[in-house]
């Protein structure tokens, strides 16, 4: 019957370009079914690739039913379930597909500084204004960036990977994104995943920490209302630190220039359609295109290795410690002030906005039902994007291609440095 | 040793900047604060502003107050 069935079909079909059918061989029913077998992915399906597909599969599952970062991990998830379905040339990196040319938006350092526009279009600077004090607390959180450097260097990573992994401490996507593209790029996906899945997860790992550096008596201190802020002093003010922030360090000026162009859309009055594009249209539409271009980044080759892990690991490590410089600087101004401050306040400079200013303001309402900290916590959550930009523009001069200081600068930086400290230390 | 020289200088250096980049700002802020003190405050967006809220708002002010109308004559 197979034998029958395995009959011998003569085809000569020219418009078919394979060139056994062209040249009319002769072709059985089971070598055509194999031959039809071979062009689809199923052959092509190694473990790997399958391992990215769950991987996939489980980012999707917790943007859609846990709620983590949804509007982020939906695309990132489908574009690595797009980028490891085998042959489907949507990984980045495969020439001539529709993912690679979105990641030339990453490459090109095109999609983070455009979501800072739609960020600064966001955010009110009105808080930080009216407590401009809260500024410190936004650089204090940036310890945690610092401190994971150090730990990740004495991991093995190099000086320009451990910088790209722990600015993931400063709690920005696109600001991680935007680094770890210069600095290290074989590492952009574990980096971009780490990010925003710990973004999402600042409900969970900071009130812990919250309750463990602060006392009940200090969560409930009240803040006194913040005071208005002049129309004049909000439209001059991402035009100031524009100006200012460039000057002291140009290697940030994608990421600083964008936010404040976005805010001062939002502050000056009178260009309301580029405002309203910024903040919700322009956003959205390059947030799809980073978040698919990032999902496609992550193939077997680059996700599934020990480094991953741990990048992970590094990426809670440095939340953790972010989380606590805020609230120790915190606690540091709560003292200096008399009480007039809730060190709770502090643990929001970890940038994460709003969400980081709703945990300070939970903990703080779960000590007194009747203390509101979110406006307060506000402050030192928009510095904290600040200074986490800042952050990023000092490792760019240090370390990247298009800063004031190139890496031979930063070798001799390091030179020098290393002789100071030795001499400070009685070495040699 | 030479890596935990580097790393504990590149934080140094890093801090550093981010705390004087931002103490600057700082000072410009306040320096702003008193150049615009006299100028008038911005007002937040109230209530008012919307007519629809405020038709909301006054209808359920109306029936409140007719349900504790209601209430009082029954008593």
């Amino acid at each position: 019957m197979i034998k029958f069935c395995d009959c011998l079909i003569v085809l000569s079909f020219n418009s078919i370009t394979d060139r056994s059918f062209i040249l009319g061989d002769t072709l059985t029913i089971s070598s055509a079914f194999e031959k039809i077998l071979s062009v689809t992915g199923f052959t092509s399906l190694t473990l790997d690739s399958t391992v990215m597909i769950l991987i996939a599969l489980f980012l999707i599952y917790l943007a859609i039913e846990k709620e983590f970062e949804p509007l982020l991990l939906v695309p990132i998830g489908f574009g690595a379930l797009l980028a490891n379905l085998p042959l489907s040339h949507m990984a980045v990196g495969d020439e001539g597909g529709l993912l690679n040319y979105f990641y030339m938006g990453v490459k090109s350092e095109i999609w983070p500084p455009l979501i800072f526009l739609g960020v600064g279009a966001l955010t009110d600077f009105g808080p930080l204004l009216a407590n401009p004090v809260t500024l410190f607390l936004g650089a204090a959180a940036q310890i945690g960036v610092y401190i994971t450097l150090v730990i990740a260097v004495a991991l093995g990573f190099s000086l320009q990977q451990a910088a790209a992994i722990g600015i993931i401490g400063g709690a920005d996507g696109p600001t991680a994104i935007f680094l770890a593209n210069k600095l290290a790029p074989e590492l952009l996906a574990p980096i971009a995943v780490a990010a925003y899945s710990y973004m999402s997860l600042v409900p969970i790992i900071q009130p812990p920490i919250m309750r463990l550096l602060t006392t009940e008596d200090q969560r409930k201190i009240k803040m006194e209302q913040l005071k208005p802020v002049s129309r004049e002093l909000r439209i001059v003010f991402p035009i100031a630190v524009t100006i200012i922030c460039l000057l002291m360090l140009p290697a940030a000026a994608p990421l600083i220039g964008m936010l404040m162009l976005g805010n001062l859309f939002r502050e000056c009055g009178v260009t309301k359609r580029l405002h309203d594009t910024s903040e919700t249209h322009l956003i959205n539409v390059v947030t799809i295109l980073l978040a698919l271009s990032v999902g496609a980044s992550m193939t077997a080759e680059s996700f599934l290795t020990l480094q991953t892990i741990k990048i992970i690991v590094l990426g809670l490590f440095a939340f953790v410690m972010a989380t606590a410089g805020g609230l120790l600087l915190g606690k540091l101004l709560m003292v200096m002030t008399g009480g007039k401050v809730n060190p709770l306040i502090g643990s929001a400079g970890v940038s994460a906005v709003p969400m980081a200013s709703r945990v300070s303001q939970k903990v703080g309402a779960e000590a007194d039902p009747h203390n509101f900290l979110l406006m307060h916590a506000m402050g030192p959550n928009v510095a904290g994007v600040i200074g986490t930009a800042v952050a990023a523009g000092v490792m760019l001069a240090l370390f990247g291609k298009s800063g004031q200081m190139t890496p031979g600068h930063a070798e001799l930086l390091l030179a020098k440095g290393s002789d100071f400290l030795k001499i400070l230390l009685g070495i040699g | 040793m030479e890596w935990l020289v580097n790393s504990l200088i590149v934080t140094l250096i890093g801090m550093g900047v981010i705390f004087i980049v931002l103490g600057v700002l700082y000072l410009t802020i306040l320096g702003l604060e008193k150049t615009f003190a006299n100028t008038k405050h911005s007002t937040p967006d109230l209530l008012e502003d919307d007519p629809e809220i405020i038709a909301v708002v006054k209808a359920a002010i109306a029936m409140y107050r007719k349900q504790r109308q209601k209430l009082s004559k029954r008593k």
